[in-house]
């Protein structure tokens, strides 16, 4: 209670924050619909294995939308030193932790929502019975991606070149979540069901769960000047 | 230097190192309870970092800071809700109306009721709580900014040169709160840059040299005081 009353606080903080400027929504929102309106007349709408492309340009997409949302969401809190006022507050670094992640999933899920049908629609997938894993994966793997983003975030913050840094730090530890998210998102668009992308979905979960561990227990130290 | 034994604030050998240069050089400090204590020095002198290592902002080098006898980097939420900082940014949401920042830090502080205390802790600048950020002047955006720093009445009050931007009045009236709160026994540590200010309500002045304390004196003979530190500044000047 102690972490999440705070947490929430600062997600709230954020949202508000958002809805006043919308400056990630419409920055990030506009990156991945136009990253999934080029793929629709780059890749084939028809034949095998399509459904492997598809995915792959899909988090490619969510992936970079989410880092240039992660990135101003910490912009913001550097301006004015804003992180500072959270540094001095009873709330703590893991709530600092948890209220950027909130938030930032928050965003990032609004941006996958209208993405997703646009996507689906524009290559012509047919989910069917994979509808239940494909949101899955996306909540899974947006999780993820949003924990590791919120911790590298906060490292490169204080760096001159952050836009070019936080890519470079998140990229190489989020392989294998992309890996997994690619692949559960394949099966899902290949109408396949929960049990052949099962394994896939629990290598996101024990990735997400361990992320947030690590996120939880070293926000102090990533924040340290 | 004095030694209190029921120290508000003190800092042992502490030296902190940014690329390469020592902003701070073994650093010796004792701030007692309920003392008020302006920290002079040109720029560059380190006041800055002193301010920052002090409220757990910065992390030394070298050497130990701990408030109220428990080291910063072991502080948790009740530490944290002793101190009280302004820094040279005003560590507000530009987007967020006044109004909307002081309740966002009221409520991170868990104040019973933060409407009443957003209320009494910027009475002097009622008039602009409901603009945004962005749009305030120099000196309103200052007033907010202690407004934030003051709202959960901190017993421990750091100032970062805290009349920048701001006007005659305002600043007479930030003399008169920290007056205020000295004698109500809150410990005040003030960066300042105008020595006349240092010597008109502190107690004591502590001057930085290339981030070593090169003068540490009660403020009760000004003059002298006045002096000493034109000498320092001016001898740092020529090296």
């Amino acid at each position: 209670m102690r972490i999440l009353a705070p947490a929430w606080l600062i997600a709230r903080k954020d949202l508000r924050l958002e809805l006043r400027t919308r400056d990630i929504v419409t920055s990030v929102g506009l990156f991945a619909l136009l990253v999934v309106v080029a793929a629709s007349f780059a890749f084939p709408t028809w034949g095998r294995g399509r459904e492997g492309v598809a995915a792959g340009v899909l988090w490619i997409a969510f992936l970079f939308a989410g880092l240039l949302g992660i990135g101003r969401s910490f912009a913001i809190e550097k301006e004015e030193s804003c992180i500072d006022g959270l540094l001095l507050s009873p709330a703590g670094p893991e709530a600092i932790f948890l209220g950027k992640l909130l938030a930032t999933l928050v965003f990032t899920l609004g941006v996958e929502l209208v993405t997703l049908p646009v996507f689906v629609v524009l290559l012509q997938l047919s989910p069917g019975a994979g509808t239940a894993v494909l949101i899955l994966a996306a909540l899974l793997g947006t999780f993820g991606l949003a924990t590791v983003g919120t911790l590298f975030a906060a490292m490169a913050v204080n760096t001159k070149t952050r836009e070019v840094i936080l890519p470079l730090l998140v990229l190489p530890i989020a392989v294998p979540l992309l890996i997994a998210s690619v692949e559960a998102t394949a099966a899902a668009l290949g109408g396949r069901s929960l049990g052949s992308a099962q394994p896939w979905l629990l290598v996101m979960a024990a990735y997400d769960a361990l992320f947030l561990m690590v996120g939880l227990s070293t926000f102090r130290h990533v924040t340290e000047a | 230097m004095r030694a209190p034994v029921d120290a508000a604030i003190r800092l042992e050998g502490v030296t902190k190192v940014y690329e390469g240069r020592r902003a701070l050089d073994a650093v010796d400090l004792d701030v007692a309870q309920g003392e008020y204590v302006a920290v002079m020095g040109g720029n560059g002198a380190g006041k800055t970092t002193l301010l920052r290592v002090i409220a757990g902002l910065a992390t030394p080098t070298r050497g130990a800071v701990s408030i109220a006898g428990v080291p910063v980097d072991r502080a948790g939420p009740g530490l944290r809700s002793l101190l009280g900082y302004v820094g040279h940014d005003t560590m507000l949401y530009g987007d967020l109306t006044a109004r909307e920042n002081l309740l966002f830090h009221a409520r991170l502080f868990g104040l019973p009721d933060p409407e009443r205390a957003v209320a009494d802790a910027a009475a002097d600048v009622a008039h602009a709580l409901d603009r945004t950020v962005r749009v305030l002047s120099r000196g309103t955006k200052q007033r907010v900014a202690l407004a934030r720093a003051f709202i959960h009445q901190p017993r421990i009050v750091l100032l970062d040169e805290p009349y920048t931007g701001l006007d005659e009045d305002a600043s007479e009236t930030l003399s008169t709160n920290l007056a205020s709160l000295a004698s109500d026994g809150r410990t005040i540590v003030v960066a300042l840059h105008e020595v006349a200010r240092a010597v008109s309500g502190p107690e004591r002045i502590v001057a930085l040299d290339r981030g070593r304390i090169a003068l540490d004196r009660s403020t009760a003979a000004a003059d002298d005081i006045e002096s000493a530190y034109r000498e320092l500044l001016r001898t740092g000047a020529n090296r």
